[in-house]
């Protein structure tokens, strides 16, 4: 018989070394997963609290609507001292203000008739600019012919050269050479004469578009937006400043040092009692150091360290209150505007007040053409590429016959999956823009775009595809239903998750890239929004747009910094993330979904 | 039981082919072609990207050999290696400058006066002046040289550009032969200058040597000490150096031709990336392949450990709860903007960097405290947050192939679960985790926004002299040289096309480290069997 | 020999012995030859299909009877490799393999059951109704009609009738198998295929589909291809037996197993490889 408590002896738990390295390994790792969770969170918060610094207000709507409505812009602030606001500078503003006053009605009345004017002529006006657009699309086509003559010149002299060159190459006699010099002469003079001719359709061209902008202004559409304008600049002028405006703001600022003066005293009072203190208790400290006991000594030094520790202390926190106290004065004493705000509004009566106007590039107003720029270069990269992508996938899992050029291919479009993303940019610029002639368009972005997301689709689409059963397929097949049919109904509906959650991985790469779009589609700022200003449907495509990450990248790096610009930075950067945020969340909320849904 | 609802005979005519379809050719063969025609514009896209690179790139080299071929042709080169030797110097001399500050600041430092400090350091002044003046004899030979050369150069230049242009009359412009002419009067000017340049460099040799003796005693504190020790040992192979040049000038050859190999070697090697410059453009990758390399090692130094610890500790040792959050929370990393990084890299990281190295406790690192707040080693640790997930995810998968009977069979044997993570899992799983991390190497080196934004943007070659202290220089990268020139080139000339050949090496850089991560996932593939 | 195996190959079915040699051929393979790139897979095959009977193709893995199985419907098609060297099959006297023959019409003539069951993830409605459907049959009595037709002809009728519109996915294996018998009665083919349907299942729900069989071939013509020779024996009125490529012997089941020509049958069937 075995003794039960010598069994249990057995089976006792036991430290042995293997458990201590076990143990040891087990903390390293958590620690090391944890670092990282820390670091991603350390960004997201980061950004996410300066971010909604920016973007949320304290009272209703308490959403900054203007970030998002708004295009970037110039932000103005107004700096003024009082030794700067006399009597003379605030008359001077008046004189401004009755000035406008006297101005509204005039220029009511001047709109008034010139709109009349226009209405009468409209039919007029409108054969001109039919005749001119006529006229334009005609000169346009004479370039286009002038270009070929061109090119077919050239391409003649080039020939003749060639022929010279191998003249040359053989010793042929003088005479000949001659000769073929002077055909090479004439070649370049009847280019020149092309030339020539090319530099006057340009010009007429030139000449055309400047009438063509004329005329449409002249239209009485065109005149009361204009009218309208003007009009509403003049009335909202009006309105700055109102009576009392520096005085309020002055006594704003007086506020702020009471207030301010109340915080210091405030910090007087509790650090001056403990500075007391702690004097105090080290002077009766000092009188009772004995040379013999080092203790008392100790207690000495102690009571003294901590008297400067509460001295540092009141030190630093004076420092930051004045560090506050300034901001807020300045805050106080500036006054923010937008770029057409400035312009229109504030401009002359600040000019005639004579403050301090410092302008800061990207700074005020919002990322509205951004945030439009980003959507559409998403949903056109991806519209592209999954057309392209999924049928391309269909193609090689059901169709394609395997072989050795099947897995080439495979192998190659994997492999371009990890191709760097400049890469693919280079040559969206190479193709698109200077190949096509695009130019820096909105349709070379999307497809730079789209072909740098091609591979990734194609693989992972091709992966749902085949990994929905063999036997669906033949089920369905020996059923009497034709390939199509089969495909149709028993394979796409069960590979569609997995391509779903692919194309939304797709789409948050697509969203949240830059250097593809760097040179072939984004612009650093775009005073029209895409919808805006386009002479046909097709200029749609061939403009450039603003994009988030882009405007990112151009207010972080490529513009001086400044207190404002930090603002913007933060407020981009978070809906940006934002953004894409939601796009990953959404996939990973759909893998999971539908792993739970369709299991077989 | 009838279970035929009516008597469908089977005859011939009923499974005879019907005319359903269109002229002739069945609707599956149309449905079949369309997508047949999908995946053919699909691959010939992406057969173009390689073509089109090739095409926009290779045009490079000629050109490149012709640019280097009358750099060398006007004698431009053989001053060069003067002009090398003329910076070197000048290097050298802010090295002494640097001395001087510090002496000076000791001698503020301890409550002297400007007029007191002065008359103190007299003496040294002088010699400084004296080293300084030493080089003067070639400066001006040299300066002589280059105009020399230049003029010549930039007159063949605009003459080939004009002959190019046309338009204009062919008889006032040089031909080829004639520029080639013109061209070896230039360096034969040069050559003649050759004792004049002999006598000036032995003459600058002698005055250097002179200026040496000069040099008064110095009582030199710690910091200024350190400095000098570093201008004498630049000074001793700044003469060793000029011995070699000696021969180098010499030996050299303007009527070599320029070769190809020669060429490949010089864009491959070459120690310069110079463009727009008023004396010579160089495109060497070399500056930029090694920023690209030490970015990336300092991010593989972080993201490697960090990515393969967590990928075990999140299949082996977590909770199915911490599972579940820290997992897909890792994967959402990856689905952070580059763009976005690199911003937190230049607001927030690189001054945190820069303002840790400045503290008092960390002053005993050697190269503390850092100048720059944007330098390789922001960059890299920024990149370790982009690769981590990859990492993660890759050798997590690796981890979870691993047949479960291997681990059960381990651990019946009375293992622990580390030792059989430890001897079985992850040595079964080792292919996928080599993958893993070069996938995330690959992932790394490709990355362009972080880069621009936070390695600081300096194209310079990082001296291995400064040992660790390398990771805190600011560097350039292959990426982030295509990101920032490429929107300021002129479409078709030397330096776009440059850009073009770097894309290429990206290009064929990621396709390599793609290739070796999958043969290795294939050929050590465990059977689950 | 050994008693036991006399025993197993004795036929145990209490059915009346159906009369094979009154049956009109409906199949027939000519001198068929049969390829997988290079590889031959089938060899001069002969062989003569009766009407409304159940045909048993056995042999040791490998030995080609699934692949004669899949040529019936032309399943091979989908292979690239496979194709037909020489010789033809014919239904009702139609060389199947003929350029004007239309697969999908076959197809639907000659229906399959595959050896792993395989029912949409789709419910169970769904999955009867789906060969209907492809036919662009939509209405919904008729539809209804043909459910239940099936469902009571597989056997299956009393077992789903109340969750007709739940996942087949969660019914059990030999339920999905008896699913996937249905699936093919429902576009009332003429021939049923069997890829060994029984392979994995376990004996009750083999018991079942068998039983199945029994009655289905009042309607149908049944081919099944079994590994299982006791399988053959109670469920099949002929058997061919088949052996690297080869067909072997060919005959009424009663006497294949208990009297065969060929020693190799003999070998096979008393267990002796295989």
């Amino acid at each position: 018989m075995i003794d039960s408590d010598s069994s249990l002896e057995m089976f006792r738990h036991r430290r042995t070394p293997a458990k201590s390295v076990q143990s040891f390994f087990f903390w390293l790792f958590r620690i090391c997963t944890y670092i990282i969770v820390l670091a991603a969170s350390t960004l997201f918060i980061k950004i996410a609290y300066e971010g909604s610094i920016t973007i949320f207000e304290k009272t209703f709507p308490f959403v900054n609507v203007g970030f998002f409505t708004q295009s970037p812009q110039t932000l103005y602030v107004f700096e003024w001292d009082d030794a700067m606001l006399t009597e003379s500078k605030l008359e001077a503003v008046a004189a401004v203000e009755a000035e406008i006053r006297k101005e509204i009605p005039e220029k009511e009345l001047f709109f008034k008739d010139a709109i009349v004017t226009a209405e009468a002529q409209k039919a007029e006006t409108l054969n001109e600019l039919a005749l001119v657009r006529a006229d334009i699309n005609r000169v346009k086509k004479e370039l286009k012919q002038v270009q070929r003559k061109e090119d077919a010149a050239t391409k003649v002299i080039e020939k003749l050269e060639a022929k010279q060159q191998r003249l040359f190459d053989r010793n042929a006699p003088e005479a000949e050479l001659h000769q073929m010099r002077n055909e090479i002469i004439a070649g370049l003079e009847a280019r020149k004469a092309i030339f020539r001719e090319k530099a006057g359709i340009e010009e007429e061209r030139a000449n055309l578009a400047s009438m063509k902008n004329q005329l449409s202004a002249q239209l009485p559409e065109a005149l009361e937006i204009e009218s309208k304008r003007v009009l509403d600049n003049l009335q909202a002028s009006l309105a700055w400043p109102e009576p009392g405006y520096f005085e309020k703001q002055n006594a704003e600022e007086a506020q702020i040092q009471a207030e301010f003066d109340g915080k210091e005293l405030k910090l007087e009072e509790k650090y001056s009692y403990l500075v007391d203190r702690a004097t105090a208790k080290a002077e009766v400290l000092f009188t009772e150091v004995d040379p013999e006991d080092p203790e008392t000594k100790l207690a000495w030094l102690k009571a003294k360290l901590s008297l400067k520790k509460a001295e540092d202390r009141w030190a630093a926190k004076l420092e930051k209150l004045e560090t506050e106290r300034k901001l807020a004065l300045t805050n106080a004493r500036s006054f923010q505007a937008g770029d057409t705000e400035y312009r229109g509004v504030y401009a002359r009566k600040a000019e005639a007040a004579g403050v301090n106007v410092k302008s800061y590039a990207y700074s005020g107003g919002g990322i509205f053409p951004a945030i439009v720029g980003t959507i559409l270069l998403t949903v056109g990269s991806m519209t592209i590429a999954l057309i392209l992508g999924i049928f391309s996938a269909i193609y090689l899992s059901e169709y394609a016959k395997p072989g050795k050029v099947l897995n080439l291919i495979r192998l190659s479009i994997v492999n371009l999956a990890g191709v760097p993303s400049i890469v693919f940019g280079l040559f969206g610029f190479g193709m698109f823009v200077v190949f096509f002639g695009w130019g820096v368009s909105l349709a070379a972005g999307c497809f730079t775009l789209a072909f740098m997301v091609l591979p990734v689709i194609i693989t992972s689409s091709e992966e749902a595809i085949r990994a929905v059963p063999q036997g669906f397929r033949e089920g369905s097949l020996a059923l009497g239903a034709t390939k199509w049919t089969s495909i149709r109904t028993n394979v796409l509906p069960y590979a569609l998750p997995g391509i779903l959650t692919s194309s939304v991985l797709g789409v948050a790469r697509v969203a949240g890239e830059t250097a593809p779009i760097m040179f072939t589609a984004a612009y650093a700022l775009r005073d029209n929004l895409p919808w805006e200003g386009l002479d046909k449907p097709t200029d749609f495509f061939v403009q450039g747009v603003m994009a988030l990450p882009y405007h990112i990248y151009v207010v972080s790096s490529k513009i001086p910094q400044n207190e404002y610009t930090v603002r913007m930075q933060y407020g981009t950067a978070f809906v940006f993330l934002l953004i894409v945020a939601c796009i990953a969340f959404t996939s990973i909320l759909l893998r999971i979904r539908m792993r739970k849904l369709y299991k077989w | 039981m009838n279970l035929k609802s009516s008597n469908s005979s089977f005859s011939a005519e009923s499974i005879q082919k019907q005319g359903n379809g269109f002229l002739g050719v069945e609707w599956g063969t149309y449905i079949k072609a369309f997508f047949g025609g999908n995946a053919f514009v699909a691959m010939f896209v992406l057969a173009l990207i390689t073509l089109f690179l090739f095409k926009e790139g290779v045009g490079f080299f000629p050109q490149y050999r012709k640019d280097m071929e009358l750099y060398r042709a006007s004698g431009q080169e053989f001053v060069g290696l003067l002009k090398t030797e003329l910076d070197d110097y000048d290097e050298l001399q802010q090295q002494l400058g640097k001395v001087q500050v510090s002496i000076l600041t000791d001698l503020y430092a301890e409550g002297k006066e400007w007029e007191e400090v002065t008359a103190l350091t007299a003496p040294f002044q002088a010699s400084l002046d004296q080293t300084s003046s030493a080089a003067d004899p070639l400066r001006q030979v040299v300066k002589k040289a280059i105009d020399i050369t230049s003029e010549a150069k930039e007159a063949v230049v605009v003459n080939n550009t004009r002959r190019e242009i046309t338009g204009v009359d062919l008889t006032t412009l040089m031909n080829e032969e004639q520029s080639a002419a013109f061209l070896k009067s230039s360096r034969e000017q040069i050559i003649a200058m050759m004792p004049e340049i002999e006598a000036a460099n032995d003459m600058f040799l002698e005055n250097l040597l002179a200026a040496q003796e000069a040099m008064p005693e110095l009582n030199l504190s710690p910091d200024a000490k350190k400095e000098m020790l570093i201008y004498e040992k630049g000074l001793k192979t700044f003469l060793d150096s000029m011995t070699k040049f000696d021969d180098k000038l010499a030996k050299y050859d303007p009527e070599k031709p320029f070769t190809f190999l020669q060429t490949l070697g010089g864009f491959l090697f070459g120690s310069q990336w110079t463009t727009n410059s008023s004396w010579q453009d160089f495109y060497g990758i070399w500056p930029l392949l090694s920023g690209s390399l030490l970015v990336t090692l300092v991010a593989l130094s972080f993201a490697i450990p960090f990515g393969v610890f967590a990928a075990v500790y999140v299949n082996q040792v977590a909770s199915s709860s911490e599972q579940n959050i820290i997992k897909p929370y890792i994967e959402f990393i990856s689905a952070i903007p580059s763009v976005v990084i690199g911003f937190f890299g230049v607001a927030i990281f690189g001054t945190f960097i820069r303002t840790l190295s400045e503290q008092d406790f960390l002053a005993w690192v050697p190269f503390f405290p850092i100048s720059e707040r944007l330098n390789a080693y922001t960059a890299g640790c920024l990149l370790a947050l982009m690769a981590v997930p990859t990492i993660f995810t890759l050798a997590e998968d690796a981890l979870n192939n691993v047949p479960k009977a291997f681990t059960e069979a381990s651990e019946a044997m009375g293992a622990t679960r580390w030792q059989t993570i430890w001897r079985i899992q992850i040595p079964s799983s080792l292919s996928g985790i080599i993958s893993a991390v070069l996938l995330g190497f690959g992932r790394v080196i490709g990355e362009t926004m972080v880069v621009l934004l936070c390695a600081g943007n300096q194209i310079a070659v990082p001296e291995l002299s400064k040992g660790l202290g390398i990771v805190f220089e600011p560097v350039h990268t292959m990426t982030g040289i295509i990101a920032q020139e490429m929107g300021e080139v002129v479409p078709g000339s030397i330096h776009y096309r440059a850009l073009f050949c770097v894309g290429i090496f990206l290009f064929f850089l990621s396709l390599l480290i793609n290739y070796i991560a999958q043969a290795i996932v294939r050929r050590y593939k465990i059977s689950a069997g | 020999m050994s008693n036991e195996s006399i025993s197993v190959a004795a036929p145990q079915s209490t059915r009346p012995a159906s009369d094979t040699s009154a049956a009109k051929t409906l199949i027939e393979v000519d001198n068929l030859d049969f390829y997988y790139g290079k590889k031959q897979a089938l060899c001069d095959i002969n062989l003569e299909i009766p009407e409304k009977l159940v045909t048993a193709f056995i042999g040791p893995s490998g030995c080609g009877k699934s692949t004669l199985l899949r040529c019936f419907n032309r399943m091979n098609d989908l292979v690239d490799v496979a194709h037909i060297g020489s010789g033809s099959i014919k239904i009702h006297g139609v060389d199947i393999n003929s350029k004007n023959v239309d697969v999908i019409e076959l197809r639907k003539r000659v229906g399959m059951v595959f050896q792993k069951s395989n029912p949409f993830p789709k419910s169970i409605y769904e999955n009867i109704t789906y060969g209907l459907k492809i036919r662009g049959i939509k209405k919904k009595s008729y539809l209804d009609e043909v459910v239940e037709r099936s469902l009571r002809g597989a056997a299956l009728w009393d077992e789903v009738k109340d969750r007709l519109h739940d996942s087949a996915l969660g019914m059990s294996g030999g339920q999905q198998q008896r699913l996937c018998i249905a699936r093919a009665i429902a576009v009332e083919p003429e021939i049923i295929l069997m890829d060994e349907p029984c392979s994995a299942l376990d004996p009750i729900a083999t018991a079942q589909i068998e039983e199945l069989i029994d009655e289905l071939k009042t309607d149908f013509t049944i081919v099944i291809v079994t590994h299982n020779m006791q399988q053959a024996t109670r469920v099949s009125d002929k058997t061919a037996f088949f052996y690297l490529g080869k067909l072997i012997e060919y005959d009424d089941t009663a006497r294949l197993f208990s009297n065969p020509d060929n020693k190799q049958t003999e070998d096979y069937i008393t267990g002796r490889f295989g």
